[in-house]
């Protein structure tokens, strides 16, 4: 520890810390340009220089080490005198006019003035260069101002590990490049806006949400609210800069500062959020025509009133999901590849892109919210009383606060006396869910982000594209990977991570059970199992050995495609560890035998010991930036908060008494799943649906659309009119993210606050207080004000979010990493350590079989396809398709198509093909790429005009009921010969 | 890292983005001669990166230049990212970044052979080669003529390179003759 003085001050530091360090760690301010925390020191810009007392010259603070007794002035006449140089020649090549005269626009024009530097005069020296980025809708360069600090070629390279950015030529011609051939695109860039966050001069910057602001006003937002990205599980916090009512800029935190994403964003958090500012929000409650109130107060629907008789059956003008997907004549006929996609207007205003078409309003009239709220719970109550309970059912959103679905369940539950209530995690990780509660009775993560890019040896990720769909933790992964860690990658398909790994394993579509069952069977014969863990911690051990010896790695090279080779290195790797972390997503949940790809994963897991401890975290990836908050709140058929089983009568009276209501009012009975609830023998007759589009998301959607529209009553409660809103009685407009407070949870168990930056458009009302107006007209108590009077009520009956409230998560930023059991607990980074919530503390292996998809490829359909995320998109595209940045990425639905196929097929780049499954069948276009095997093909699941699910397989997981989204057979066929066949 | 006017005035290079050698045609394909060339260096050496400098030699032999479309290829040969490779490029000057004639003459004219008429010799050879100017390619595609900062040779000015010969004690009488050498 040595002790230094700076400026007269004395200074204690660990051991090899900086100058800069310590001054910082004293709040000693010098300055820095090059340098940036936890960047790689380059060191060279020489403005750090400070004096140190017995050395001859000035030293770079920031790349010189402490010795003990070391004597630092760091605004020696000197020091500032060099300051002062190196300043004067980075202004010979800066726009000096461009500075404003009484201040500074950024980190460099701060220092011009710290250190009063002459601005008048620009030097006759031409100004820097360097690559564009032209016409950009997201990251603009304006290299004049460039002082080549390369932070930015560090952020992109050590941060996100992309190193799209380099230094090219060298002396006065360096300048900053963007690949080698000034191509974004072509260089790897994903927008992440890490370069845009480093700049300290603006030479790099972002285009701003809904306007071309000047540069120089950039910095005038009148407040910032910290909020959480509305995307996927990382749970990235966002700054939101607000002036007046508008998001004029969203920015990440200070890098230093604790946070999920320390301070990184994807291209979506950072640049994907303009959607809220968008012309399609709705604004006023909507009712279908047909509805009126009589005189008496009660709502009746007469489809010969108000022009309803042209909207039969819940319809409007619009053509069904089905209808669209095969039919392409009225898609813009842009070129679909990105690469010579260019937006007529890039920044343009996202208002301006209208994505709801006018004619959608049409079936519809705008009502106050006193009509809107009536007619809803007068519905939900005479279908109640009519069929009963259980003919009503909720889907609630993984987008929306635990506050919002605690109230969302607790209205249904208490006040309907229904379990039906359910949310997405069905469509993810459900089978996740169910194989966790049975092996280890818990259904979260068991350890943290962190501990995986710092401690964990051995890193398997299966089933999960992380740098496209949580890219923020892709980034983490990455960077574990350069620091040494080893990387094993199960995916049918060659993804970023798979082409970084030591190890890919690219088996066939939905053999993970063979796959994972030989690796395990290896493991065991070379005794590489940790037979103490086994011993001490887990039960049906021998039951595992017995099923998974004829399981040898040569009999499931047969069924998966992967060598057995391949397969006893990465089991011998996985189990050597030392510390080896397990990851998955919907690679391995969204098959009809999800659970039992999971156990299997739990066996090899709990067999090798590779949880319960720093660096062994188990983490299932979770999709929505709350579906672990929901799913928390009782957002499930089976639980209330805490999961805690709704069938268990003792459970029920905590409730019962917590609620303050009659036990009897609660049903013992287990509810139905969102694919049980969706069907045709479901006696569900009135939803409500909150930020959710079952339209687009479910399994065969042609079924789920009809299906919505057979019922009695529909209210959806949403920002947008989307394909599932436009069947509704009643659109209930809701708040965007930025428009309202609430708590959310990340796929660590991180409970983390987001605040309300601005007011919701017109008339649309914050999703809490929708839901409590609804539940006070169904009698449910409602006793608090608002948000965090909610959260008060959770901790109440949820144990392990006994210590959250709103006021510690305003002080930890950080948010808290339940279980947080009281409040002077700082929360939990990794779990089991010593036991498993079971009732006797250990784990259970089960022993399962591995089992084919349903549906597998035949001459017929003979290719499989693969659904699921693209790094621009999110979901049903409800939110990414109107932000301008993103869909200008990826406007038009692809199909991924190996160069091989493709040949085969006889199409090109761009062409459209026709793609047939056993259901329905879609128009879209082609994308060649290498990253699909041959004979398989992968659709994103964005997209209404060609939507995924219109193919993909309502096979269910008898455990969890989540379908087969991952696997079915499908043909393809160029559009030209399927039009002559008459296809 | 100098902040200050350049040696040539102060002339930035443009960053510029040609793709003359479109549709491009990789250098290493399995089983070529390049590439068994550039795995036999890359045995030697602990890392792939190290094979940066040899890989970018291989480029030029093979093509006279290295491309944009080169430096990305060597790049994914490597594990390396493209714009790291047009980093290490464009640092040196060794490689061309554009095409340039089959004969690549370098005239060092550095204070020494200055004074001994270095100047001279490089007209001679804008001259007689039809190159006109510096840098550029005779119309036949042959020569391109450059100035080079000294070669070490002061004691035998003036001295030249054409490609990788070295020749001293050239003098604007010689350079014909020369020439015909390399025709
Ligand atoms: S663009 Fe910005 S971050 Fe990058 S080198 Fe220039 S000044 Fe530094
Ligand atoms: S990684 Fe996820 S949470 Fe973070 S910015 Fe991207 S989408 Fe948002
Ligand atoms: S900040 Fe220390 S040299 Fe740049
Ligand atoms: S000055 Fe020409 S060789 Fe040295």
């Amino acid at each position: 520890m040595p002790t230094l003085t700076i400026n007269g001050q004395s200074v204690q530091c660990a051991e090899g810390k900086t100058i800069l360090d310590a001054a910082r760690a004293a709040s000693i301010d010098i300055p820095t340009l090059c340098w940036y925390p936890k960047l790689p020191t380059a060191g060279n810009c020489r403005i750090c220089l400070v004096s140190v007392e017995g050395s001859g010259k000035l030293l770079p603070s920031c790349a010189t080490t402490t010795v003990e007794g070391m004597v630092v002035t760091t605004e020696s006449d000197a020091a500032v005198a060099n300051r002062r140089g190196v300043l004067s020649m980075l202004l010979e090549r800066y726009p000096v006019e461009r500075i404003p005269a009484d201040g500074a626009r950024n980190e460099f024009e701060t220092l011009v003035r710290r250190y009063d530097m002459p601005t008048a005069h620009r030097a006759a020296l031409p100004l820097r260069k360097g690559d564009h980025r032209l016409a950009d809708p997201m990251i603009l360069h304006d290299m004049s101002t460039c002082i080549l600090c390369t932070r930015c070629v560090r952020a992109c390279e050590d941060i996100q590990v992309v190193g799209v950015l380099d230094v090219a030529g060298r002396g006065a011609d360096a300048h900053i490049i963007v690949g080698a051939h000034g191509d974004p695109e072509h260089a790897g860039c994903t927008w992440c806006g890490e370069c845009v966050r480093v700049c300290p001069t603006g030479a790099i910057h972002d285009v701003l949400p809904h306007a071309k602001f000047r540069l120089d006003t950039m910095a005038h937002e009148e407040r910032v609210v910290r909020s959480i990205c509305p995307y996927c599980g990382v749970g990235c916090q966002v700054d939101l800069k607000v002036r007046g009512n508008d998001v004029v800029q969203v920015s990440s935190p200070w890098i230093e500062e604790a946070s999920p994403s320390e301070g990184s964003l994807c291209v979506k958090g950072r640049f994907g959020t303009d959607f809220v500012l968008h012309r399609d929000r709705l604004t006023t409650p909507l009712i279908r025509r047909g509805w009126r109130r009589d005189t008496a107060g009660t709502w009746t629907f007469d489809a010969s009133r108000d022009g309803a008789a042209a909207f039969p059956d819940r319809g409007g003008p619009w053509e069904s999901i089905r209808g669209e997907g095969g039919n392409a004549s009225h898609r813009p006929r842009t070129n679909p590849l990105r690469k010579h996609h260019r937006p007529e207007n890039p920044l343009g205003d996202p208002r301006d892109r209208v994505a709801t078409p006018e004619s959608w309003y049409e079936p519809f009239r705008k009502a106050t919210w006193e009509e809107a709220l009536e007619l809803t719970a007068q519905q939900l109550a005479r279908v109640r009383d009519a069929h009963g309970p259980d003919a009503l059912a909720t889907f609630q959103s993984a987008k929306c606060s635990n506050e919002e679905n605690y109230v969302l369940q607790k209205l249904f539950r208490a006040g309907i006396g229904t379990n039906n209530v359910d949310h997405c995690t069905r469509l993810c990780h459900s089978s996740s869910v169910s194989a966790m509660q049975r092996a280890l009775s818990t259904s979260a993560a068991s350890g943290s982000m962190r501990e995986v890019e710092h401690e964990s040896d051995v890193i398997f990720v299966l089933g999960a594209n992380t740098t496209e769909s949580h890219p923020v933790f892709g980034a983490a992964i990455k960077r574990a990977a350069r620091r040494g860690a080893t990387l094993i990658v199960a995916d049918p398909r060659r993804i970023e991570l798979a082409a970084r790994a030591h190890i890919h394993l690219q088996m066939v579509p939905g053999t993970d059970v063979a796959l994972l069952n030989a690796m395990l069977h290896h493991i065991l014969e070379q005794g590489l199992e940790d037979k103490a863990f086994v011993a001490a911690r887990t039960h049906g051990f021998a039951a595992v050995r017995a099923a998974v010896a004829p399981y040898s790695p040569e009999a499931a090279e047969a069924i998966c495609g992967v060598s057995a080779a391949l397969i006893r290195r990465a089991a011998e790797l996985y189990a050597k560890g030392p510390r080896s972390a397990t990851l998955w997503a919907m690679g391995l949940t969204q098959h009809h035998t999800g659970t039992d790809i999971v156990t299997s994963l739990l066996n090899l897991m709990l067999a090798c010991g590779m949880i319960g401890a720093w660096g062994k975290a188990m983490i299932p990836i979770r999709g929505q930036n709350n579906v672990q908050g929901a799913s928390d709140m009782g957002a499930v058929p089976f639980a209330y908060t805490d999961y805690q089983r709704v069938d268990d009568p003792a459970v029920r009276a905590m409730y019962a008494e917590a609620w303050g209501i009659d036990p009897e009012r609660l049903s013992l009975t287990v509810g139905r799943k969102v694919t049980q609830i969706v069907g045709a023998d479901s006696p569900v007759r009135a939803m409500y649906i909150m930020g959710e589009n079952p339209v687009i998301s479910d399994p065969d959607v042609s079924h789920a659309e009809d299906w919505f529209r057979g019922l009695e009553f529909l209210a959806v409660h949403d920002i947008f009119l989307t394909e599932t809103a436009r069947y509704a009685d009643v659109v209930l407009p809701g708040a965007a993210f930025a428009e309202k407070t609430g708590t959310f949870v990340n796929t660590e168990r991180r409970v983390q606050l987001a605040d309300k930056a601005v007011e919701p458009p017109g008339e649309a009302r914050a999703d809490l207080d929708i839901l409590l107006d609804l539940s006070r007209r169904l009698g449910v108590a409602t006793p608090y004000a608002d948000s965090e009077g909610v959260q008060h009520e959770i901790a109440r009956v949820t144990p392990t979010l006994r210590g959250v409230t709103h006021a510690r998560l305003r002080e930890h930023r950080a948010g808290l990493q339940y279980p947080v059991p009281d409040e002077s607990h700082m929360g939990t980074a990794f779990l089991f350590a010593d036991a498993f919530p079971t009732p006797d503390g250990r784990a259970t292996l089960v022993p399962v079989e591995y089992l084919p998809p349903a549906e597998l490829p035949d001459a017929e359909y003979p290719f499989f396809l693969n659904t699921g995320r693209q790094i621009y998109h999110w979901h049903t595209g409800t939110m990414t398709r109107r932000s301008t940045a993103l869909d200008s990425r990826e406007s038009t639905p692809t199909i991924e198509l190996n160069p091989a196929d493709a040949a085969a097929v006889g199409v090109h780049d761009g062409d459209e093909v026709v793609v047939t499954s056993r259901r329905a069948h879609i128009r879209i276009a082609v994308r060649i790429s290498e990253r699909v095997a041959r004979h398989q093909v992968f659709v994103p699941m964005h997209y209404r005009e060609a939507a995924a699910n219109l193919l993909t397989n309502p096979a269910l997981d008898p455990h969890a009921h989540i379908p087969e989204f991952k696997v079915c057979a499908v043909r393809v066929e160029a559009a030209a010969v399927a039009a002559a066949v008459g296809g | 890292m100098s902040h200050g006017p350049s040696a040539s005035g102060g002339a930035v290079a443009q960053p510029m983005h040609g793709h003359q050698d479109e549709p491009y045609v990789p250098v290493f394909t399995a089983g070529s001669a390049p590439r068994a060339k550039l795995d036999d260096i890359l045995s030697r050496y602990p890392t792939r990166q190290a094979g940066l400098l040899p890989a970018l030699w291989i480029v030029q032999d093979e093509r006279g230049w290295v491309s944009e479309h080169a430096m990305q290829e060597v790049g994914d040969v490597l594990g390396l990212t493209a714009a790291y490779v047009k980093g290490v490029v464009t640092f040196y000057t060794m490689y061309h970044q554009h095409p340039v004639g089959q004969y690549f003459i370098q005239v060092c004219t550095t204070s020494c052979c200055n004074c001994m008429g270095a100047e001279d010799v490089v007209k001679a050879f804008l001259e007689k080669t039809g190159c006109g100017e510096l840098g550029l390619t005779s119309a036949d595609g042959r020569y391109t003529v450059i100035e080079v900062e000294c070669l070490g040779a002061c004691g035998f000015a003036t001295p030249i390179m054409i490609n990788n010969d070295f020749i001293d004690s050239v003098s604007v009488e010689k350079v014909p003759e020369i020439l015909k050498k390399y025709a």
